[in-house]
């Protein structure tokens, strides 16, 4: 290779790292620009279409298919039979989600804080993450930060928003740090995930607290993200570590994030004012 | 298609990048709603990893670069994850296919599973250093990633790989060959 060669692969080495280091930098902490946006709203649009045909799907195969074979009668019936089926299924699906937004709005009755109602569109591309994305953005007054909590527990924290969809960090994903305590003793931590569908871990918890395997564990209600006493998940394992200062502590979640159909963002106190 | 004069020909070619994208994109659609239905199988399915593969085997580093790039950029936008993982991981899976590709030329069954087996396993390692530049400790997320998710990305990846070059035919794209004895085989 040539000297002339060397430095022109040199040059274009460092001008590919600056590129490269430029691009991070303005992308860090889930930042977007314009074109990304317009990319974000494109794609949630296409998963929320998508996704109502999955559960479509999903619901005629579980309802109907599998049921289909074991039926000998004849055709016709069969086909009316599959016919009253789906809407059947159709119906129940409605069933089941009114059951869930009612269910959804005695919870957020309950609570001082203001809630809003979003549906689970997508889940992350990736295996190693653990987000979701939900059909509310800034257009519904939504800001990265805010909690996300279902009926059955916390969910986790918007972490990036465009017009109409945001993501979610679930509290399933490692990089997601949640204050909480232990309802009976009230010991504290921090649950982070363990990168698994169900599993987190509570951190930062003294070995000299009294921590025991089905303690329930709820969320501790600084900063207001989150209401206070949300329940969290239940411990599942509990390490001790006499030579050390910390414990390890294994917490199930309350919620599966790849079971959520809808879920609600949490908007803070003065926000909740704001929107009511 | 092989009535078409020779500028729709070209026509044809000239649109097989956007088309790759867009068929990565709307498979990307679909992985993300999949979960809906079978939670635990398909999670640790990449599936960018073939087109990665792909392009490292048989496109031009200049025209390689550009897809990878926007590709991973696209795919960093349905994550949660830091936008720059995915990119970087990917340039770097791109840069060992493209060198892997002066050695092997994927272009039978045989040697398309065993080089996406091999980029998967390899995938999965380097995950964790570029995971950390970002100040994320983990990266490859227990056994289900390497026992299913290699599997996956082989199997699936296979059909993917074929599709790619199922869609290189029919729009007359002709695709770059690195490997001298390439030629032998083709």
């Amino acid at each position: 290779m040539g000297a002339r060669r060397r430095y022109a692969f040199f040059a274009l080495l460092t001008l590919s790292i600056c590129a490269l280091a430029l691009y991070v930098h303005r992308h860090r902490q889930g930042r977007t620009g314009f074109v990304d946006n317009i990319i974000i709203s494109g794609t949630g649009y296409l998963q929320s279409q998508s996704i109502y045909f999955v559960r479509g799907a999903q619901s005629f195969v579980e309802k109907y298919l599998l049921l289909v074979n074991t039926q000998s009668e004849n055709e016709e019936l069969k086909k009316e039979l599959a016919y009253l089926r789906t809407k059947l299924a159709a119906l129940q699906e409605v069933e089941t989600e009114n059951a869930r937004l009612r269910e959804g709005l005695r919870f957020s009755s309950q609570l001082e804080q203001q809630l809003l109602a979003a549906h689970v569109i997508a889940h992350d591309v990736s295996s190693d993450y653990f987000g979701i994305r939900v059909d509310r953005g800034s257009d519904d007054g939504v800001k990265p930060g805010m909690g996300v909590i279902s009926p059955a527990g916390l969910v986790g924290r918007i972490l990036r928003v465009t017009k109409n969809y945001a993501d979610v960090l679930t509290l399933v994903d490692p990089t997601s740090n949640i204050d909480a305590v232990i309802q009976r003793t009230r010991a504290r931590g921090i649950i982070s995930g363990q990168a698994k569908r169900v599993l987190c871990s509570l951190k930062y918890v003294d070995r000299l607290e009294d921590v025991a395997v089905n303690d329930t564990v709820v969320s501790s209600g600084f900063g207001s993200i989150f209401p206070k006493g949300l329940l969290v998940g239940y411990v599942t394992d509990v390490v001790p570590n006499p030579s050390g200062v910390l414990q390890k502590v294994t917490v199930k979640s309350a919620v599966d994030i790849y079971r959520l159909e809808e879920v609600f963002i949490v908007f803070p106190p003065a926000e909740s004012e704001k929107v009511s | 298609m092989y009535f078409l004069q020779p500028n729709q020909k070209k026509f044809l070619e000239s649109v097989n990048p956007i088309l790759v994208t867009v068929f990565f994109y709307l498979l990307m659609v679909g992985r993300t709603n999949i979960e809906y239905v079978f939670p635990d199988v398909f999670r640790h399915w990449d599936i960018l990893l073939p087109f990665i593969v792909y392009f490292g085997q048989r496109r031009s580093i200049a025209e390689g670069l550009t897809l990878s790039i926007l590709t991973a950029h696209l795919y960093s936008l349905s994550s949660i994850a830091p936008i720059g993982v995915f990119v970087l991981h990917y340039l770097s899976l791109f840069i060992i296919a493209r060198v892997l590709s002066y050695v092997i030329y994927a272009n039978e069954g045989f040697t398309i599973l065993m080089l996406l087996f091999a980029l998967s396993l390899l995938a999965r390692i380097i995950n964790l250093p570029i995971a950390s530049l970002f100040g994320h400790s983990w990266g490859s997320n227990g056994i289900g990633a390497f026992g299913m998710g290699l599997f996956l990305n082989t199997v699936l990846g296979f059909f993917i790989y074929l599709s790619l070059s199922l869609l290189d035919r029919m729009t007359f794209k002709t695709p770059t060959i690195n490997i001298e004895m390439a030629g032998d085989s083709l």
